[in-house]
């Protein structure tokens, strides 16, 4: 009798704690991006879902150790893994959110600091031209991060098939992202941080 | 070689970018240096220095910058001043080494002040800094942690 009761409470409060997290708390950042990922998104839906994608899955990308992924002691080299950054760039086009031309900018970047790393060995500290965040473009990321709630679209302009969204996380950064249509989807080929 | 590098272990903090009255803007890219500016930087850091307080200052060692003057890159911390054959300077620790401590906080680290065109310009022994001089962009002030 006490094993039945027992279990009766354990089902009871999973119900109300399914309850509790489905209708009272705020959906999670995860959740906001599945939820619109597969409708026709706008240019401004794009924009905010892969800003929400790109902070949820931030920590998942940032391990992939793109740098000094060979590195056995503190004295080797940096040099950078073209595995991983293949791996990374595949992570990021998955989400669904970036074009073709997005990727292939990350990538220059990662061929650049290949270059540099070539020409100016560096075994320790931040690599030239990495040293913040490369998808928010912003040293002060937790400006971004920690702030992400308070994001809001200010403009949508559209031309044709190119579209330019400015949206705010504080009076003083705001983000402009830069789109184009292929294949009738609102894809992003920049996203940049904005001074005010 | 004479330095006054003196610090002690203080509960400290750095203001944000841009607080009013916080941080003193000295360069920044496409735009003329600000002689002011310049000498209440050199003003600060001297009062901070003699209070043994270290000072985190932006500088610049590439073109363009991920923070809000569009020119700072990287940091580094005022923790001495001095006067060799090149001028007057104040010595930092590098944050671009993680690992080579004494590359961090080589006496060699130091930002020249030019006081006729108001540049702050040095090198870094670290790996980080070896690629191209810097240039100091800005002065955060330090506050105390309540």
């Amino acid at each position: 009798m006490k094993a039945i009761l027992y279990n009766t409470y354990l089902l009871l409060g999973g119900i109300m704690w399914c309850f509790i997290s489905t209708c009272m708390g705020q959906p999670s950042t995860k959740q906001h991006v599945e939820n619109r990922r597969d409708s026709l998104l706008s240019p401004a839906e794009i924009s905010t879902s892969y800003l929400y994608w790109y902070i949820s899955h931030k920590s998942k990308l940032d391990r992939i150790n793109i740098f000094q992924a060979d590195t056995a002691s503190d004295t080797d080299n940096y040099k950078v893994d073209f595995k991983r950054v293949n791996f990374y760039l595949n992570q990021i086009k998955k989400s669904g959110f970036v074009s073709e031309k997005y990727i292939d900018t990350l990538k220059k970047a990662y061929l650049a600091a290949d270059e540099k790393l070539n020409l100016h060995p560096q075994n320790d500290g931040p690599i030239q031209g990495f040293e913040y965040d490369p998808i928010l473009g912003i040293q002060e990321e937790t400006e971004i991060t920690q702030n992400v709630n308070e994001f809001k679209v200010i403009s949508n302009s559209i031309k044709d098939d190119h579209a330019v969204v400015l949206g705010k996380i504080s009076d003083t950064l705001w983000i402009r992202f830069d789109l184009s249509k292929t294949d009738k989807k609102w894809l992003i080929n920049a996203m940049h941080p904005y001074f005010k | 070689m004479k330095i006054n590098f003196s610090i002690v272990h203080k509960p400290l903090t750095i203001s944000k970018i841009k607080a009013p009255g916080q941080t003193i803007q000295v360069y920044q890219e496409n735009q003329s240096i600000n002689l002011q500016a310049t000498k209440d930087a050199v003003a600060y850091l001297q009062y901070a220095l003699s209070n043994k307080i270290p000072v985190i200052v932006g500088v610049s060692n590439v073109p363009g910058g991920p923070n809000s003057d569009k020119s700072t890159n990287h940091w580094v911390v005022i923790v001495g001043s001095g006067t060799d054959s090149n001028g007057n300077y104040f010595r930092f620790y590098d944050s671009g080494a993680t690992n080579q401590v004494n590359r961090a906080t080589s006496v060699a680290n130091k930002l020249y002040y030019n006081p006729t065109t108001g540049e702050f310009k040095g090198t870094s022994d670290t790996n980080y800094g070896a690629a191209a001089a810097y240039q100091m962009t800005m002065v955060r002030k330090s506050k105390k942690i309540l």
